[in-house]
């Protein structure tokens, strides 16, 4: 078990393991410069996808039959805004309950496919129904769809049909994965915002490798903008991965436990050069999120909003 | 006060202040991917200051509240959930403390989108 002073010597061994390999991305990249750089993206198309039409409602009100007094008491605590943090009474776990008497076959199987509830007490409706509709979307893919409202539906086909067909699972994966995690930190996020639109971007060919795709919000500077830091992300992650991997012996007997038991790519399946490089990967891809949610809000509007 | 008109200039300007770093130092793992891929973001999260940009304040009490949290749960679980094997739930990015990795990469990033528009046009 790693003890507290264990896992800050491990960062410190990590930090020597994977600086020389960033510097050795930092070195090629300004070898061969931008040119070249965005070579090995040809034919990336970033498209636009809007946020509200990736949800499909859902068939029922998740509400139903729950007291309007528990529910406006719950939508207090609204993160959109309101600082007033919701302690549990046990309304989520009523709702869930409802819900899954009225339908017990989809819900018990929306509800077992993600763990929302045991971590977010405070989550509004908006949250609630995003996590219920978008986990029975993205499990039931187009049979459950069929059920839906057709306008939303329509939308979202529309959405979805900018994608080419290969890559729509990549994209729900995505969205998986922003759905169970984002809600980990929602309870604490009481000024957080959000986007209407995203950018969906990958590497010219069809790949289902995580790491070939990016999904980065549109903010105050816009779509190309939007667009030209997907291609950046995924230009930077492409080259470092075929400098990386082209090394010899990044894994040595010396630093392979290290990599299997403390990088979450290491501990998946043991560490070996494509786990070490697919780390690094995720780290430049850190720092294109990083950015974009950064400059999600133009400086302008910044002002205006501390003023 | 100087705006920013142009994004690629605040893109410049976060990583020449070290933001980068700063919020890969600051936050919690498992925070940044999730924010970005549900496009939300923080109002106010930056503010200028007489040495470049820096984190704004709430965003700053914001950052540390999920640190706090972050590093109670792992070490919690590594206390009384040894066998789960979560010991790769590290404090920070490895490569976010000075001298590591990802200042220089932020800095390749921002030049390459800086000249993106003007391959673009070529």
């Amino acid at each position: 078990m790693a003890s507290e002073l264990s896992r800050y010597e491990a960062t410190r061994q990590l930090h020597d393991i994977f600086t020389p390999l960033a510097e050795e991305v930092v070195n090629s990249a300004r070898v061969i410069g931008p040119r070249q750089l965005y070579e090995g993206i040809k034919g990336c198309n970033p498209v636009e996808v809007s946020n509200a039409q990736l949800y499909v409602d859902l068939p029922w009100d998740v509400f139903e039959g729950i007291d309007a007094d528990d529910i406006a008491w719950f939508a207090r605590g609204n993160p959109f805004g309101n600082a007033e943090p919701i302690a549990g009474n046990g309304f989520i776990e009523r709702v869930e309950a409802a819900n899954a008497r009225r339908h017990p076959t989809i819900y018990g199987d929306v509800t077992q496919s993600t763990d929302y509830l045991s971590h977010n007490p405070s989550m509004n409706r908006l949250f609630l129904r995003d996590a219920i509709s978008s986990n029975l979307f993205y499990r039931h893919e187009r049979a459950a769809a069929d059920i839906f409202d057709s306008v939303r539906w329509k939308q979202f086909e529309s959405s979805m049909r900018q994608i080419p067909e290969v890559e729509r699972p990549n994209i729900a994966r995505l969205l998986r994965q922003r759905d169970t995690n984002i809600r980990k930190w929602d309870g604490y996020v009481p000024s957080l915002q959000r986007v209407d639109r995203l950018v969906y971007g990958q590497k010219g060919m069809a790949s289902s490798y995580l790491l070939d795709q990016v999904l980065l919000p549109v903010g105050d500077y816009g779509i190309e903008y939007a667009k030209e830091l997907s291609a950046t992300t995924l230009a930077m992650n492409t080259h470092a991965q075929s400098v990386l991997l082209a090394l010899p012996n990044i894994v040595t007997p010396d630093n392979k436990q290290l990599l299997t038991t403390h990088t979450a790519r290491g501990a998946d399946n043991g560490a070996d050069q494509k786990s070490t490089v697919t780390t690094v990967a995720e780290g430049i891809l850190s720092i294109g999120q990083a950015i974009a949610i950064l400059t999600c809000e133009s400086w302008k509007d910044t002002m205006i909003h501390m003023i | 006060m100087e705006g920013y008109d142009d994004p690629h200039d605040l893109v410049r300007d976060i990583v020449s202040s070290g933001l980068a770093e700063k919020l890969a130092r600051y936050s919690p793992m498992g925070f940044t991917g999730p924010m970005a891929l549900g496009g939300y973001y923080f109002p106010g999260a930056i503010k200028k200051t007489e040495d470049g940009l820096d984190f704004g304040e709430e965003f700053k009490n914001y950052l540390k509240v999920l640190k706090d949290k972050y590093i109670g749960i792992i070490m919690v679980m590594a206390q009384y959930h040894a066998n789960l094997g979560l010991e790769y739930l590290g404090t920070m990015c490895p490569v976010a403390d000075e001298g590591g990795g990802i200042h220089q990469l932020a800095e390749v990033f921002a030049a390459c989108i800086a000249k993106l528009p003007e391959l673009r046009t070529n």
